[in-house]
């Protein structure tokens, strides 16, 4: 299970970057798809377009190194939370809605797909979140003491 | 400092160390004109406000394709989704009189389409602010007089 955590920290890694990296070459596209969610217009998803896809890259960045792990997993996680809460209003108010989640799609109103693969990435940060094995302490060699013999025959 | 203590002041850092390239992004988009466009206020109003001011109060402003439009659309309707530019413009330009406040509309599911139609005619239009309907334009045929036509 110890093992099986650190690919999944590097999987989840490698798909934060790859989002973010696909939003920020066409921040104009994104912020339709923004737009299209009917949370934030104007300047307010504007301003969500040009920083998420960053705040992405930083996050999906921090994964892949061990020291700064769990400060990636709590962005990638609070940001897994956002999209399912945006996704789900959208479904329930019937809007039609590209995911935008990797980039410009053609693909419109998955929404039942969407949302299991957030659940499935936000149960991967759960999973992450314990050692994975990658500790430099849990790996050295414990020292031992030598100890005085206590053997009352010496 | 618990590690999710220390995680969560990370996050912090990260959260604002993304800001950094953020408003590079925005520095490179700010003379953008699609850009401009999105970022353009547009008001919105409700169908019952319309209605309330009475008929012929709107210029309405069809955003869909053709096809859709052709289906049902508002009564005097101009379907400026399905034409270009140029034709929309005439189109516009012979239905308008001074007193009419035009809306745009589209497919209740599509909200970014009719706010930038909106926002690209106020641009080039002339003819003061292009509102966006609020809501489903079906409930304003099935209110109107008149109501949809095909």
């Amino acid at each position: 299970m110890r093992i099986a955590a650190l690919p999944c920290r590097l999987f989840l890694g490698g798909a934060f970057l790859w989002a973010g990296v696909a939003k920020a070459r066409d921040p104009v596209a994104f912020l339709g798809d923004v737009e299209a969610y009917g949370v934030v217009w104007g300047w307010a998803a504007a301003a969500v377009a040009l920083y998420l896809p960053w705040l992405e890259i930083i996050a999906g960045g921090a994964l892949l190194v061990r020291r700064h792990r769990r400060s990636g997993l709590i962005v990638v996680s609070a940001l897994l939370g956002v999209f399912l809460a945006a996704l789900v209003q959208a479904w329930v108010r019937g809007l039609d809605v590209h995911c935008g989640c990797f980039g410009s799609s053609a693909a419109s109103g998955r929404y039942a797909w969407w949302i299991a693969r957030d659940l499935a990435l936000l149960a991967a940060c759960a999973f992450s979140w314990r050692d994975d094995g990658t500790d430099r302490n849990a790996n050295r060699p414990v020292r031992v003491r030598p100890v005085r013999s206590i053997d009352p025959r010496t | 400092m618990s590690a999710a203590a220390k995680g969560a002041r990370g996050a912090l850092l990260l959260a604002a160390l993304a800001a950094l390239p953020a408003l590079v992004s925005w520095l490179k988009l700010r003379d953008d004109s699609e850009f401009l466009l999105a970022v353009t206020p547009v008001a919105r109003v409700r169908a019952g406000d319309l209605i309330a001011a009475g008929p012929g109060g709107a210029l309405w402003l069809d955003t869909r394709e053709a096809g859709q439009f052709a289906a049902g659309h508002l009564p005097g309707a101009i379907n400026v989704g399905g034409m270009g530019a140029d034709d929309a413009s005439a189109a516009i330009a012979a239905a308008w009189r001074p007193g009419l406040r035009p809306v745009a509309y589209g497919d209740p599911r599509d909200l970014v389409r009719p706010r930038r139609a909106a926002a690209r005619l106020t641009r080039d239009m002339g003819i003061g602010p292009v509102a966006v309907l609020a809501g489903d334009w079906r409930r304003v045929g099935m209110a109107s007089p008149q109501g949809a036509r095909p």
